[in-house]
């Protein structure tokens, strides 16, 4: 991670990371601000939270766990999206069931990222999806 | 003896077993409980194949 040089955005973008474990939440939050520079992230442990802190932030891009406490990520998906339906809802799950694929694509999702993997592959899978949505691969500055 | 002249009957009960036909609108429906709930449902999908299911949709851009 600390070999990435980061990049710029055109405008600041805001990440919220709805996850459980707080360990990833940090992993993710740690990640995306050393590699993109104009960029705030936000996090939420619950479905309670994550609701709460959407309204507050308006972010441009959830990544969205599907295992909570006391609540499901799908049902997070879909509540967003009915509070929102341009949110941009990514979700960042180690669940790779076909079902839950198809109905977390069918109720919104714009992309779907599986934690159960290498760091490198993850760190990849989570940089890729940030900058293919809202760019900021080109002009690079050196890690501060 | 009833049966028909020509062919033995264990012939003719294998050309009945050929005319069996399925119905397509069932099979999709029973394809479709199957994956809500069945074996497929459970089917783990590689991340190249979720990659792709999800490559469809249209990019936002910046």
């Amino acid at each position: 991670m600390g070999t990435l040089a980061r990049r710029t955005m055109a405008v600041t973008t805001k990440v919220l990371v709805v996850d459980d474990e707080p360990h990833l939440r940090t992993f993710v939050r740690i990640l995306l601000r050393s590699t993109f520079a104009d960029l705030e992230v936000y996090e939420a442990g619950d479905e309670a939270g994550a609701l709460a802190l959407y309204a507050e932030t308006k972010p441009d891009l959830v990544l969205l766990d599907i295992h909570l406490v006391g609540g499901s990520g799908l049902s997070v998906l879909e509540k967003l999206r009915a509070m929102d339906p341009a949110a941009e809802i990514v979700m960042l799950t180690a669940v790779n069931v076909r079902h839950t694929v198809e109905e977390a694509q069918a109720k919104g999702a714009v992309g779907y990222i599986l934690k159960d993997t290498n760091e490198e592959e993850l760190t990849s899978a989570i940089i890729e999806i940030v900058q293919e949505r809202f760019g900021g691969g080109n002009s690079e500055t050196p890690t501060p | 003896m009833s049966s028909a002249p020509g062919k033995p009957l264990a012939a003719r009960a294998e050309l009945a077993l050929n005319e069996v036909r399925y119905s397509l609108r069932e099979m999709l429906a029973e394809v479709a409980t199957e994956r809500r709930s069945g074996a497929l449902g459970a089917e783990k999908m590689h991340r190249k194949e979720i990659g792709q299911l999800f490559r469809r949709k249209t990019r936002k851009t910046p």
